[in-house]
């Protein structure tokens, strides 16, 4: 049974078009697959911000306070010796490390969290199976619906892509929503 | 593979024709664009193998000189007491420097929103990546005891001992390892998309199956994508501050002593922009040859040449600037030891290195005014080549003269290099140029991706130009 | 004790005592009979055989010997015992005092009570000689024909031959031993017709006969440098090269010692040509050839007759008729004139020495101003000679030499002397050694004459190994005491003459017991403990026969001048005339003047140098009629033009050393043997040399990677560049500005201010570079107390020496002609606020609460940051393992087991000696006391004959250090630029010139 319908456009603004005449005909639950980033989709899919940056706020602030407290906490206290007469807290030598500590957690929070909240890793998937889906990642862009959608017409959809220029329109095997981020 | 062969040639006379470079010449269809850019990586050739046997040769020859040093002690090289240190230094400084332009491509052009950058900038990162493996040797194997090189990381040992955070060389453990880590999940989240287009693209299962693991499924999903640019540009944010905190870093450990000629405030603008002049040469001695040999002229414009070398010009400005501020301060100080320094580099037993240093990194920079030297391959190329080694011998200089006449006459000592050291900073030469073929053979060098979006941009707005055209040609 | 036994070097068994020594003999037999058919073993194949039969354990000596401080009885173990015994440098004792862990001696030192080191003052070549015990090139094993042999065999040997002594001969060294003349006068009873020859090839006969031209008797001049207030050095090295040298230095400091702008100070004259350490440090240096100080002598002594108005009329009236001819002679040069005049306001105050080396004439005038001065029974007195038979024929080769030519030697036994390397070329005495029949030699290594004829080798026994008695230069009665049983059995020179003087089992404990049989037990027991008998022969206040005089200068005025280039030869001021050559803790130290280890050099002028265009370092050949040696030239500045100088001893075939950690390394001779060039005519100077550039391949000592400079200089550069390190001034500038340092003393203000207050017992140390003459003793004791390693030619041409303290020497004023080249020992300053600790990442270098700059070996790991950041460069790094951990079983017996053994790629510098203030503190803590004052000494303090090092508690206002560190004209190197707040404080030099002198 088909859970999800793929649409295959020949540019952007093919699909940009598509994805236009889509939500007039009311369909909200919709995905596209492009071989580079197309501003204008995030806005007609209402893709919402992404929150990588604040947890990147976040995980620099940590890893600054941490490295600092962590070197105030080993030089000045825990092991507490004269090294060339200098006060035990010599805060300027501890900025070097604290600052690197910064940027180290906010890079890898910005890494790993860009990934989780796209849903990668995820090697496989049920797109891979439509036959052209390889292009998507060269010269061909691709609108899916999703079966879920509350007004999932495959009737209507599949006319409105065809208007919309598609190249052709096939259904995914299974719901594609598996394969998108919640 | 021939269509593409034909659009390589005719690309070649694409970037003669150009009135004026741009920065893509080239408009064929994304899907040659992506064939055209995975050929070096899909199938080697003669050429490569042969590359790749001699630069393998020349790795194993540092591997035995490290090893051998490595069991008989730092002896078996030229250093003595005052001149501690010298090679081993040198080579970590200076390949430290030639990362730095790796980051600066990618990432503080980036945020510049410099889109020439984005067929070089792969190329960029990987030679920042090696360059990175290669400076990491030197401050491990210089220690008289290397195999005790860990306990300058704070991990928890059972004698409650700790590193000393005053001193400036866990500073540069902390920022050399950031500056790794960083640079690497930068260029592998740039590499996601395009692994994806080896993926589809691949001949054989097997390739298909080993790049769709690297890929981790990217699918180009309107989702991933907006948290993919957010962040990549945050990455690039974070990588700007740190590749100037990097080298400032490697500075402060020659900054912080008291010896003249280390102790100075102007250190960290002098590195940075010292390690961003050396590593832009280094790109172009990689890049101008590559785009020879893979025939990219189209997608490797005189614009970007001309681009890099009016930042060379900049950067190598500001170094021999340095050099000027050094010898006012010595002698506005009036401290006998900023002047004795000065006059012994000028006049001393390495008077020599002083002079090929100051009259290279002055001629260098300078010849970038004339836009016959920026624009031509074969001139950059040259001077690229003076520059790297105009940079090693400051760093050598640096070093050397500040450390063999200090502060008592009396312990003043020559120092004479051993041939174990001119093994070492070979063979690293080698098993850098080992790395990149590596990374020529593997991986999608010029960022399909970007160009193809390049490409599209730019397809878009001469068509936009073309349609303005027409519509003023029927109204008039 | 039998023979059998005494031949085996090495027990089997721990016990040392007599009965289970003996107990072992069934495991000796078997291993004697392995040797007896074995072919002789090249040394190290014997070394490590040996070591495998447990050399490294120790055994006390056979016998009781009482230790200086405690009885043995409370051996305690962990703690050294400290014995009194006796050094001998060229037949002349020195009181040592020798520290031995659990049996091991490890450390030397003056004794405090004899006259020739008072105080505890010592030299390099008495601190090194304990490295001559555990030398690993030392001969292990008898050897008859080249095949080992025993004692046994020996003593048929030495009992057959003609029993009236017919064509046997001996060669000794000078011998002032009771014991050894006892034997000499047996034997000849026994053989009337055995002759005996000695030989010292720094022997300098005409100092003997002056003193009888001038006294009517042979007599040894006696200094008495503390009552002399100016002092005329004409070409002598005293306060360095002589037996009594240390005694001298000592003396010479006594009146130097400037503490407030009130105190005198001596004055120092030096007329020399070499640069030596005498010169380096004088007031007032005059450069002249060996040749023209005998002129200039007959000059003082004119311009003395000149105005014999100003002598004392004691003096005057006996010398105005000698003078009365002299007053005529052409004014005296302004330099001698001022010094006359200085001479003569100190009459009775001041000291004239002539160097041993100058000709009988020189002597004689000098004797004859001592005593126009009334110094004589002031500052100079006279003594007999103490060394046996000195000044008659028996000294000296030429008659042996001749005898061996006639055939008429049928066994020669040369004991402890090597003429076939050191005897006068003309000689050509290993081709007359070829002449004797049978040749016995007895010696520490196997040297030339047993390398050209032996048909009998006895490995030698080291001083610490053997019982004896010498007398030192004044004549004291010094004793031998071992602390060691011989570790490769040996025979000392008493046992060997006793064999041929027909003792069945010749034994030196029993020998010297015999020859002092007279004392009872408890006087001699006494004697033992203090390591002396009696005190100084009485002096004699000669008069001296004006006649001669007049003889004296007519023979120098008429004396054809030499001929430029002239040639100086003088022992080594490191390894003597060649005896100390195998000590590689001297022949590592870098040379006083020079700077210059591992070799010799053609020395100098940079004039001279620059007139044959010539370059620093090149090979040349110099040549005296004919005979010519290759040898690389170095500028020396300050030394006379037209004088070649080169120092004997070196390039011995005897000890090649190996150059270490090379990558191939090989053994080659350590610099070159100058004896070539020395006659019976002229063993000291020469005229007409001829000095040319030579090919540099064929030098003859290159190592593979050293070509061009292989000079393994430590100190290139002797130029302060107007930097404030070295302070001086003269006395008058000190007394009108008593305060003259502290423009550089003073600190600059600093932001952070002193986040430690240092409380509670606080160390420091103080260094008096008035003082100081820079004999380099202390280095070698800092060397020897802390296990310091010894790199090799290589490593310190590269600039990798270890020694944790240095003498560095600067150029202080002066002129060409008058160079003052002053020595500032240089060790870790133990900063307050120390460069080298806040760059340390791994805390290996760190700030104790007592003020101590801590190195922790076992935390270092090797960045050498803190040497890059040490302004005073005074760390040393392990860049190799040069304590190899394959070392010689004996080098590993020679280490201080208080102080760790450093390996490879650590960090290490001076500690204070840490090792001896634990010590102490512990004591301290023990005895529920503080510590006192001066209970804690450091090694160089001790060494220090001019007692220049103060080391103590700066928290206690009445120790030295203190009130040094507070004097007005103490400063810290460096602190104003720096402000490194030092511990070591250095006390600035003052000199006292002639304010007559111009220029």
């Amino acid at each position: 049974m088909n859970a999800g319908l793929l649409a295959e456009y020949e540019s952007p603004e093919a699909l940009v078009e598509a994805a236009r005449a889509m939500r007039r005909a009311g369909f909200t639950v919709m995905d596209a697959f492009t071989p580079f980033a197309i501003g204008e989709v995030y806005e007609i899919l209402e893709i919402p911000r992404s929150r990588v940056p604040i947890y990147c706020l976040g995980a620099g602030v940590l890893g600054g306070g941490y490295a600092y407290l962590i070197q105030f906490w080993m030089n000045g206290f825990d092991y507490a010796l004269n090294v060339g007469g200098k006060p035990l807290g010599s805060v300027p030598a501890f900025i070097p490390p604290t600052f690197e500590g910064t940027v180290l957690l906010a890079s890898l929070t910005a890494f790993f969290s860009a990934l989780a909240f796209s849903g990668l890793p995820q090697i496989s998937a049920p797109v891979f199976t439509v036959d052209g889906f390889d292009r998507a990642s060269v010269d061909r862009f691709f609108l899916g619906l999703e079966a879920t959608d509350p007004r999932f017409d495959p009737d209507l959809a599949i006319r409105v892509m065809h208007e919309a220029g598609a190249l052709r329109v096939t259904g995914v095997p299974s719901a594609i929503r598996e394969t998108l981020p919640a | 593979m021939d269509a593409g062969g034909q659009l390589a040639r005719k690309s070649v006379e694409y970037a003669k024709a150009a009135d004026g470079p741009s920065i893509l010449l080239t408009r064929a269809p994304e899907g040659v664009i992506a064939r055209r850019l995975l050929r070096p990586v899909f199938q080697g050739g003669p050429g490569w193998k042969l590359a790749f046997l001699i630069t393998l040769g020349g790795s194993t020859v540092c591997w035995l000189a490290i090893l051998y040093t490595i069991a008989t002690g730092i002896g078996t090289w030229g250093n003595n007491i005052p001149v501690a240190w010298a090679y081993a230094i040198t080579n970590f400084v200076w390949w430290i420097g030639i990362g730095h332009a790796g980051t600066f491509i990618s990432a503080i052009l980036l945020i510049l929103e410099q889109n020439w950058r984005n067929s070089i900038n792969r190329f960029a990162e990987a030679m920042t990546l090696f360059a990175i493996m290669q400076a990491g040797i030197f401050p491990v194997l210089h220690l008289g005891r290397p195999w005790y090189a860990y306990w300058i990381f704070p991990y928890p040992s059972t004698m409650r001992v700790w590193p000393n955070y005053r001193s400036a060389l866990p500073w540069d453990a902390a920022a050399i390892s950031t500056y790794f880590t960083v640079s690497l999940i930068f260029w592998y989240l740039g590499l996601v998309p395009d692994l994806a287009v080896a993926r589809d693209n691949a001949p054989t299962v097997a390739k298909r199956r080993i790049y769709g693991i690297f890929a981790l499924g990217w699918r180009g999903s309107a989702k991933a994508w907006r948290h993919y640019q957010i962040a990549y540009l945050i990455l690039g944010a974070l990588a700007t501050p740190l590749v100037l905190s990097v080298h400032s870093a490697v500075s402060l450990d020659f900054a912080i002593a008291q010896l003249p000629g280390w102790h100075s405030t102007i250190f960290p603008p002098y590195f940075v922009s010292g390690a961003i002049y050396s590593g832009f040469a280094l790109v172009l001695t990689l890049m101008i040859p590559a785009r020879r040999i893979f025939q990219l002229h189209d997608i490797v414009t005189t614009r970007h040449l001309e681009a890099m070398g009016k930042l060379v010009l900049v950067t190598g400005s500001i170094v021999y600037y340095t050099y000027g501020v050094e010898m006012f301060i010595a002698w506005y100080s009036g401290s006998e030891f900023e002047i004795g320094l000065v006059e012994q580099r000028l006049t001393g037993p390495y008077a020599w290195s002083t002079w090929m240093v100051y009259g290279l990194n002055f001629l260098c920079p300078n010849l970038m005014w004339f836009k016959r030297v920026r624009t031509s391959a074969v001139w950059m190329f040259v001077i690229s080549i003076l520059i790297n080694i105009a940079m090693w011998l400051e760093r050598f200089w640096l070093i050397v003269t500040s450390l063999n006449r200090d502060f008592l006459p009396s312990s003043w000592h020559i120092y004479k290099p051993t041939y174990v050291d001119g093994a070492i900073i070979l063979g690293t030469l080698f098993f850098f140029m080992f790395l990149f073929l590596l990374f020529l053979r593997f991986v999608p060098f010029i960022p399909i991706t970007e160009t193809n979006e390049l490409r599209h941009m730019m397809a878009k707005e001469e068509a936009r130009l073309e349609r303005e055209r027409d519509e003023r040609r029927t109204a008039g | 004790m039998t023979m059998d036994d005494d031949r085996h070097p090495l027990p089997l068994h721990v016990e040392g005592h007599e009965h289970g020594h003996g107990h072992g003999h069934e495991h000796e037999h078997e291993h004697e009979h392995e040797h007896e058919d074995e072919p002789s073993l090249p040394r190290r194949a014997f070394l490590q055989l040996v070591g495998a039969a447990g050399l490294a354990a120790c055994y006390p000596p056979r016998g009781e010997i009482y230790p200086y401080s405690r009885q043995p009885r409370e051996l305690v173990p962990g703690k050294p015992q400290i014995y009194a015994t006796s050094w001998i440098d060229r037949g002349y004792a020195a009181g040592v005092l020798a520290t031995s862990w659990s049996g091991r001696p490890i450390k030397l030192d003056g004794n405090p009570d004899h006259p020739a080191t008072p105080g505890g003052g010592s030299s390099a070549r008495l601190q090194a000689s304990i490295m001559g015990l555990y030398d690993a090139t030392r001969a292990t094993h008898m050897l008859r024909d080249g095949q080992a042999a025993g004692w046994s065999g020996f003593l048929r040997w030495a009992q057959g031959g003609d029993p009236a002594g017919t064509g046997l001969r001996f060669l000794l060294p000078p011998v002032t031993s009771p014991l050894t003349i006892s034997l000499i006068e047996r034997i000849r009873e026994a053989k009337p017709n055995a002759a005996f020859h000695f030989h010292d090839p720094a022997a300098t006969p005409q100092v003997l006969d002056a003193a009888s031209l001038v006294f009517g008797q042979p007599l040894l001049p006696q200094l008495h440098l503390d009552k002399a207030q100016v002092i005329a050095s004409f070409d002598a090295d005293f306060l360095m090269e002589h037996p009594f040298s240390i005694r001298w230095a000592t003396d010479f400091a006594k009146n130097r010692r400037v503490r407030s702008s009130t105190d005198g100070m001596n004055r120092l004259y030096v007329v020399e040509g070499d640069l030596t350490v005498t010169g380096a440090i004088a007031d007032h240096r005059l450069r002249a050839r060996p040749s023209q100080v005998p002129g200039l002598l007959a000059e003082l002594l004119a311009e003395l007759a000149r105005s014999r108005a100003r002598l004392a009329p004691a003096q005057a009236g006996p010398w105005s008729s000698a003078l009365g001819p002299l007053a005529s002679a052409p004014p005296a040069s302004p330099w001698i004139a001022a010094l006359a005049g200085d001479l003569l306001a100190r009459q009775g105050a001041s000291v004239v020495v002539v160097g041993p080396r100058q000709p009988k004439e020189a002597h004689v005038l000098g004797h004859a101003i001592n005593s126009l001065l009334g110094n004589v029974g002031t500052t100079i007195g006279f003594t007999p000679p103490v060394i046996y038979e000195e000044g008659t024929s028996s000294h000296g080769l030429a008659p042996l030499a001749a005898a061996l030519r006639a055939g008429e030697v049928t066994r020669l036994v040369a004991l402890e002397v090597d003429p076939v390397y050191d005897a006068p070329v003309d000689l050509e005495f290993a081709e007359a050694l070829g002449h004797a029949k049978e040749v016995a030699c007895s010696d520490l290594h196997g040297n030339g004459v047993c390398r050209v004829k032996a048909s009998w080798f006895l490995n030698g026994k080291h001083f610490l190994e053997r019982w004896g008695d010498a007398r030192a230069y004044d004549g004291t009665l010094s004793l031998i005491q071992p602390l060691v049983r011989p570790l490769h059995g040996g025979r000392s020179i008493d046992e060997i003459l006793a064999a041929f003087a027909g003792d069945p089992a010749p034994d030196d404990r029993a020998l010297l017991r015999a020859r002092w049989a007279a004392l009872p037990d408890p006087a001699w027991e006494s004697a033992v403990q203090h390591g002396f008998l009696s005190s100084a022969s009485t002096e004699e206040g000669p008069n001296a026969d004006p006649s001669v005089v007049a003889v004296a200068v007519d023979a120098i005025r008429r004396a054809p001048a030499l001929a430029p280039l002239e040639l100086s030869l003088r022992p080594d001021p490191k390894i003597g005339a060649g005896e100390h050559a195998a000590n590689e803790w001297l022949v590592e130290l870098p040379e006083a003047i020079t700077r210059l280890g591992w070799g010799n050099a053609a020395l100098m002028s940079p004039a001279t140098l620059a007139a044959r265009k010539l370059e620093h370092g090149q090979v040349v050949d110099v040549s005296v009629d004919g005979r010519s040696i290759r040898i690389p030239a170095l500028p020396v500045e300050g030394m006379a033009d037209d004088l070649v100088s080169i120092t004997l001893g070196w390039g011995n075939l005897a000890h090649p050393t190996e150059l270490q950690h090379t990558f191939r390394s090989e053994a080659v001779l350590v610099g070159v043997d100058a004896y070539p060039l020395r006659t019976t005519r002229s063993p000291w100077f020469a005229g007409g040399v001829d000095v040319t550039g030579a090919t540099r391949q064929a030098l003859p000592f290159a190592a593979p990677e050293i070509e061009r400079d292989a000079l393994a200089i430590t100190q290139t550069n002797l130029e302060m560049h107007d930097r404030p390190i070295l302070l001086g001034a003269t006395l008058d500038e000190f007394r009108n500005n008593p305060d003259f340092v502290k423009p550089h003393d003073d600190p600059r203000p600093d932001l952070y201010g002193t986040p430690w207050a240092f409380t509670g017992q606080q160390w420091g140390m103080a260094v008096d570079l008035t003082t100081c003459i820079g004999c380099q003793a202390c280095v070698i004791a800092c060397v020897a107390e802390n296990n310091i390693p010894v790199v090799g030619k290589v490593n310190v041409n590269k600039g990798r020496i270890m020694h944790w303290l240095r003498i560095d020497r600067y150029r202080l004023g002066g002129t060409d002609d008058d160079v003052r080249l002053m020595p500032q020992p240089m060790m870790c300053q133990h900063c307050e606020k120390a460069p080298c600790e806040y760059v340390c990442p791994v805390y290996a270098t760190v700030h104790s609460p007592d003020g101590l700059n801590e190195q922790v070996y076992n935390r270092c790991i090797g960045t050498r940051f803190c040497s890059n950041n040490c302004p005073y460069k005074v760390r040393r790094f392990n860049f190799l393992l040069y304590n190899d951990t394959h070392m010689p079983e004996t080098l590993q017996m020679s280490k201080n087991p208080n102080v760790t053994v450093r390996g490879r790629g650590v960090m290490e510098k001076c500690t204070y000696c840490v090792q001896r203030i634990r010590t102490a503190e512990i004591e301290a803590r023990i005895e529920q006391r503080h510590l006192r004052e001066g209970e804690v000494r450091t090694a160089c303090q001790v060494a220090c004959p001019t007692n220049a090092i103060v080391f103590g508690l700066l928290s206690d206002p009445a120790s030295d250090v203190f009130r040094l560190h507070h004097l007005s004209r103490t400063y810290g190197v460096l602190q104003h630029e720096l402000a490194t707040e030092p511990r070591t404080r250095y006390l600035a030099n003052l000199h006292n010139p002639n304010p007559e002198m111009k220029g």
